[in-house]
């Protein structure tokens, strides 16, 4: 499969989508594998899990070549079905305790801003992410380490303004609690 | 000027996918265009060539009945 690695992204899909070379697809693979592999797992945790999930997101990948008109960058299109398939994934598998959550997220204390956010020790975020459930952990890792738009959240999940806003606050304000529960000295 | 601070861009995971998840998902790949070409072949193709053969047939039927009259 080490012939097709000096080929652009856009060459690679051509010979697999017109030419029928699903080797190809292998090179498509190794360029992409480590991101998406490593934004599940830190969305999931689990390995096995994650494994499945990077599994059938590569087919998904492989499925809607022939829709890829060009438009955007192929890394970002790549992304961007990684990102609605961890949703859809995340959806499927949310249980009836979301009323609870939604009531324990009453009671929480305002919403942090985003500086407070961006204070958080980076050896102590990661403690605390582990912590959310994959559905705050996936829209913290969006807004802040992706850096997506309010809109580009609202896409992803498919979701109004409102709402989007609503979940982000939610995430924040525990992801932050968490933070001084955890590490009390800190001043808030 | 300084660059902002992000500990999230700090936060990841580094870990080696496994090598057989790669050789599972280009095999499934493959099961799976295979499936789909014995599908058109069934479907498309084979509905053409036999679609092609009774036509061809009709019209030959209809070119001996025009010999004999």
């Amino acid at each position: 499969m080490t012939h097709f690695t000096n080929y652009s992204d856009k060459e690679l899909i051509v010979l697999i989508t017109q030419k029928g070379e699903i080797d190809a697809f292998g090179t498509l693979y190794d360029r992409y594998i480590k991101v998406i592999f490593n934004k599940v797992m830190l969305t999931f945790g689990h390995r096995q899990d994650s494994e499945d999930i990077t599994h059938d997101i590569f087919l998904k990948i492989f499925l809607r070549l022939k829709t890829y008109r060009g438009n955007a960058a192929f890394s970002s299109w790549v992304y961007s079905i990684t990102n609605h398939h961890i949703i859809d994934v995340i959806r499927s598998a949310k249980n009836k305790s979301r009323y609870d959550h939604e009531t324990d997220m009453a009671s929480l204390t305002e919403e942090p801003a985003d500086e407070q956010m961006l204070m958080i020790d980076s050896s102590k975020l990661m403690q605390i992410m582990e912590q959310l459930d994959e559905e705050d952990r996936m829209i913290l890792i969006l807004k802040y380490k992706d850096q997506m738009s309010m809109k580009g959240i609202m896409n992803v999940f498919n979701i109004k303004e409102s709402t989007a806003k609503m979940r982000v606050s939610r995430a924040k304000k525990k992801a932050y609690q968490l933070y001084k529960e955890q590490y009390k000295n800190i001043e808030v | 000027m300084r660059k902002k601070r992000n500990p999230f861009k700090e936060i990841h995971q580094d870990v080696e996918p496994p090598e057989e998840l790669k050789k599972r998902i280009i095999h499934d790949i493959k099961m799976h265009q295979l499936i789909a070409d014995s599908a058109e072949l069934f479907t498309v193709k084979f509905g053409k060539t036999l679609g092609d053969l009774f036509l061809n047939r009709s019209k030959k039927d209809t070119n001996n009945k025009n010999d004999q009259v």
